[in-house]
This record gives structure tokens, sequence and C-alpha cells, in this order.
């Protein structure tokens, strides 16, 4: 693990309705650093403010107050349809409901965020079955997503987080949808990607057991940070 | 840039929902189909209505008697034409003196109907026309072998007669059209049989709707007007109708008929209280049918654009289900770092690609529907390949124009709301 900074957040502070009777606080002024090969869990009742700061932290939402800065990137200085390229390019998507494209081939799926990067057909065919290889998904790179189990998708899914190489892997509840044993799957492959590669990856959870497996747990309530600790496997 | 993956993605889309897309390509479907079939038949009938007008000669003029008005403006219907009424030979003769060196030729026909020739077992119907040495000059007539009726063959009143190579054929097969020159036919007319001398031959060419849709085979057979009206045995020496045929001299079609009908008026007609000449130009009969055709173009244009409007709105709207059924895919597709823009043109490909494919299916309708319909009119035509490229350009057209809207929507929904969508 290097000092470097991917994510450097100061300050952050997101209102809803502002100016307006409603006006809502989900985020109070938080400080969050994760370094570079990291792997941080955010845990939290629901209403605590994680997906806000999931959307923060993936660039899909903006803070109202404080500072963002993404593995060097001033997210506050940026226009909206540079939003896309950092998004494209420094963060790996994987959700709790896989999100695949219908009607497109695992493969395809893959495929996709290096078609919106511009990399050329043939190399990011060639990349998408590397990393399908990877999650061990390349005997079924041709199927659906229909034709295929929650498990499955997710591993195809991570593999199209991926694709881009980002700069984080941010993982927004990825067994949420899955039974126990394919979860434990999925979660070994983070793991894999964290020790053999050296991803950095930023795990979204209200599953406290998940959790302990990281190497820090980052604790929400309310719109604060009550707890920023070492998890239970590994210690810093 | 994404357009490949887009063109790709967009058929499998509208594969998934074949019944849907069919539905929404409908309206493309009736519109450029019926656009292509109606100027497919229209261009038919141009052709054929004008190709029997230039049988007659843009520079010919038809002059033909017709009912003078009364000082009410109304004519007397019930009264039917009498010899006094006619055009006679002395008419036009006199015109031509009067006239000059402005008339190059006219044509007087008297018609005798069909008659029936035989030769052996062999029979050939014509249609037998008495007509003057001018003739050639107004019909069209093209010489195959032998000369058209001359002067003094029809002053003389001889039993001469001009066929068609077709004639030829059925009547003396296996010979040449210079053997069948002074053959002799025995023809069956007006209830008695005649023996004409075959001085010239001409070769028919099959133009006009009739002939094409009934199969004709009775072509004219000329013969001097002279003996024309012997054989009628009518006391009527006179006819209906003359065409003239303007010389070089004439610039001005229009003025030259109205002169040739004053002429007759004031010179024949002045004391005719039930009858008087009227004298049309081919061009200004043209130019009617022109103006026909245009109003008709209008028309079409009109019902095509409101299809098309309502099938374009159809597309809107079924693009607007789309967005909203795919909001989710919108949302990742975001989140994967899809620029608005190429949300927007992956949804303008897709309604381009449904109305292209509704254009494409309404082309290859329109055709054939146009084929057939000018076919019946005996002149069947393809359409031209402006009218497809016009209709190709404009399915897709409709298809960006429509599709915009839906596609603005999908291109500006916030990714957290579009992923949060269920």
């Amino acid at each position: 693990m290097s000092d470097k900074l991917i994510i450097d957040m100061h300050d952050i502070v997101k209102k809803f309705y502002i100016g307006q009777p409603n006006e809502l606080t989900i985020l109070k002024g938080l400080d969050i650093q994760v370094r570079e090969g990291e792997f941080v869990s955010v845990v939290g009742a629901s209403g605590s403010g994680k997906s806000t700061l999931m959307n923060i932290i993936g660039v899909l939402d903006r803070p109202s107050e404080g500072s963002y800065v993404l593995d060097g990137v001033d997210i506050a200085t940026i226009a909206d349809d540079e939003l896309s390229e950092i998004r494209n390019s420094k963060i790996g998507f994987v959700f709790q409901t896989f999100n695949l494209i219908p009607r497109t081939s695992a493969l395809r799926n893959v495929e996709l965020p290096m078609l919106y990067a511009g990399v050329p057909m043939g190399e990011r065919t060639r990349r998408a079955k590397q990393l399908l290889a990877m999650v061990e998904m390349d005997d079924r790179m041709d199927h659906m997503p229909n034709e295929l189990s929650g498990g499955q998708k997710q591993r195809v899914a991570i593999a199209r987080a991926m694709a881009n190489d980002p700069s984080i892997i941010l993982a927004d509840e990825p067994t949420g949808a899955l039974d126990t044993a394919t979860g434990r799957l999925v979660m070994d492959l983070f793991h894999t990607l964290h020790r053999d590669q050296g991803k950095t990856i930023v795990l979204i959870t209200h599953n406290p057991e998940l959790a302990q497996e990281t190497e820090r747990i980052i604790t929400l309530s309310d719109g604060e940070i009550i707890g920023n600790r070492a998890g239970a496997e590994v210690c810093i | 840039m994404y357009l490949k993956e887009n063109i790709s993605l967009a058929i499998m889309g509208l594969k998934a929902n074949k019944m849907r897309a069919l539905l929404t390509m409908l309206g493309i479907i009736i519109g450029i189909s019926s656009v292509i079939t109606i100027v497919t038949v229209g261009d038919a009938m141009t052709n054929s209505v004008t190709s029997v007008l230039n049988d007659m000669g843009a520079n010919s003029i038809q002059i033909m008697i017709s009912d003078k008005p009364d000082e009410h403006g109304n004519t007397n219907y019930t009264r039917a034409w009498e010899d006094s009424d006619m055009i006679t030979d002395e008419m036009m003769e006199l015109y031509t003196e009067a006239f000059g060196d402005k008339i190059h030729a006219y044509a007087v026909t008297t018609n005798l109907g069909n008659g029936q020739a035989m030769n052996g077992r062999n029979e050939a119907n014509g249609y037998v026309i008495g007509t003057n040495a001018g003739a050639i000059d107004i019909q069209n007539v093209d010489i195959l072998a032998g000369h058209f009726l001359n002067q003094r063959e029809v002053s003389g009143s001889k039993y001469v007669t001009v066929i068609s190579d077709r004639f030829v054929e059925k009547l003396f097969p296996g010979i040449t059209m210079q053997e069948a020159l002074g053959k002799e036919v025995k023809m069956r007319l007006n209830q008695g049989t005649y023996t004409f001398l075959v001085v010239g031959v001409y070769h028919y060419e099959v133009t006009g709707m009739m002939a094409t849709m009934t199969g004709d085979t009775s072509t004219s057979v000329f013969i001097p007007q002279t003996v024309a009206q012997q054989i009628a045995q009518s006391d009527t020496t006179g006819y209906y109708a003359a065409q003239i045929k303007a010389s070089s001299q004439v610039t001005d079609m229009e003025a030259f008929a109205k002169q040739t009908e004053d002429y007759f008026n004031r010179h024949f007609y002045r004391s005719n209280n039930y009858v008087q000449i009227r004298a049309d130009n081919m061009d200004s009969m043209i130019g009617q049918m022109n103006s026909v055709m245009g109003t008709m173009s209008i028309a079409i244009g009109i019902i095509a654009g409101i299809s098309l409007l309502v099938g374009g709105i159809g597309v809107m709207n079924i693009m607007l289900v789309s967005v909203t059924e795919r909001t989710r895919e919108i949302g990742t597709r975001k989140a994967l770092g899809a620029k608005n823009s190429a949300i927007r043109i992956q949804f303008i490909v897709e309604s381009v690609i449904i109305c292209l494919i509704g254009g494409l299916i309404g082309i290859l309708l329109g055709t054939s529907l146009g084929r057939l319909g000018s076919s019946l009119l005996g002149f069947a035509s393809w359409p031209s390949i402006t009218i497809v490229l016009v209709a190709v350009s404009f399915s897709m057209a409709i298809g960006v124009f429509f599709g915009y809207y839906p596609a603005n929507k999908a291109a500006k929904l916030d990714p957290i709301e579009a992923l949060r969508y269920e």
C-alpha cells in the first residue's frame, strides 16, 4: 500500500432542497481519505447517508460544500460532461442489482466502458475476454444477462467494473441480492483483486460481518462519521 | 462514433419487440408506400396521355363543330347536327388559301368503323379511316414500304389502301412488306365487300392505354376519304372535325388556333344559329392535363404528409415508452461513463432505424402497388430513383425529427434517479 491518496475528502456537506423550508442536510461535513491499494468499507443503517456518500464518491453527484480530490483530480473544478469521463476512467461501479445491459451479451457488457472510452474494437474484445477469464466467466461470454444466475451476473459486472483499469472499485451492496454461498464467492473475488492486483476498493454495505473482512471500516450515522477503525482480520 | 454498436443494439431491440416495432412502423409504411404508388401511377398516366397527344403533334390544332350558345348562353342539345353544319372540303380549301404559308398540312377523316379482310383462311381486322393526303403529316404515320395516300388517289377516288405491318402479317403470313405492295385486299365493310389495292405499309406502334389494355389487334386501315364517302353512301359530305398542322412560320399556336376559329366562324358559320367551330391546340391540351396532374400531386402530398406526420408521432410515442422502460439502463450507461451525447445518439439511431426500415418496407410495397396500377393503365413503370431517394431521406428525417425529443429526454436523465428507477 502506497501513501498516495486516491480519495481525499474534506468537510463534505450534502444538502437537498437548498433554500427551501424543507432543506435537508444529509452529509454533515465528512473527512475521508483512502490510500491507493486500500480495501475500505462504509457501513451504516439505512438513512445514514451511505447512498449519498456513494453517489459523491462515484462522481454521480457533487457535494454542496467541501472539497473532493479523486486520484489527483479536483471534482469541484470539473464541467458536467467531463464528470462522465472521470467515471469512465477512474471508477468501476458494482451494483447490488448488477445492472447489466439487457439483450446485450456478457462480452459486450464488459466492452461497454471501453467503448465509451474510445478503445478500438479489436483491443476492446481482447481485453473483455481477458477480464471474463479472470472472473471465470469466459465460457459464458456470449450469454445474455437473462441467461445468467445472480452470482454469474455479478461476476460479469465486476469484470465490467475493471474494464478501464479504474482507480477505485466502488461496490454498493454487491452481495445484497445473492445467497450466502454466492455472496461469499463474490467477496473472495474482491479480495483477490485487492491482494493480487492491488486494487483500491470501497465497499458500501449494511452487513457488519462483511465489513469486518476489510482493512478499514468507516461507520456512518445520521450523516456523520462515528467510527473509522481497522477491520478485524487485517490490521494496519 | 459508436454508430456500428448503436445500429446493432437498435436492431436487437427491435427484434425483441417485433410486433411493437411493426405497429410503430405502420404509419411510415402507409405514408411512404402511398406516395410511391401514387407518384408511379401518376407518371404512368401522364406518359400515356402525353403520348396520345404527342402522336397528334405539338404544332397541330384540332377544329371541330360544337353547339353555339344562344343569347342566354344555352345550347340546344336536342337538335342533331345536320349536313349543313359540317366542315366541308370547300371550307378547308378556302381556309388553306386564306392562311397560305401558315399551314403545313391538314387532315380530314371519315371513320367507317371496323372492317374485316379475308385471304383464304387468314383474317385481319382493321379500323377503316377515310382520309386525305395531308394526314401523313398529322398522324405520324411511319411508312415502311410504298407510299401514303397521295393527292391523285384521293381526288380520283381510287380504291387503294395503306395498311399496317401487323395487318400484313395476319393477312399474308410470311411475306415481306415490300411484297405486300400491289396485293389486293378484299374487305367486308358497311354491309358490302370492297377490294382495295395496297399502296403502302406503315409501322404500327403499340401506344396508348386502350391498345395495351384490350390487347387490340385492330389497326388503322387508311383509304381515300372520297372513297370512304362513297362507301358510307350518306348524304353527308362533310366532317365533324379536322386536324391542321401549322408550318414553321407559326410560333404562337394559341393565336393560330384563335385565328383559325375566328376565320371559320366569320366566313362559314355566321348565319348558322346552332353550330360554331371550336379550335384547340395540343399545347393547351397538354397544359390542361399537366395542371390537373399538378393539382393531384398537391393533394397526394398533403395526404402523404398527414400520414407521415401521424407515423412520426407514433414513432415518438414508442420512443418515449422505450426511454421510460430503459431508464435503469440509461442510468447504468451514464455510470459507466456514457456522455449525454452518446445516449442521445443511441436513441436517435434507434428511431432513425425504425423509420428507415418502415420506409424501406413502404418503398417495396409502393413499388409493387405502383407497378400493378401502372400496368393496368398500360404504361407499366417503376418509381423513379429520385422519388425512392426522397422517400429514404424523408423517412430518415422523420426518425431524427421525432426521435430527437425522446432521445434528448433520455440524455438529460439524472443518473442517480435513473439508477434508482424501478
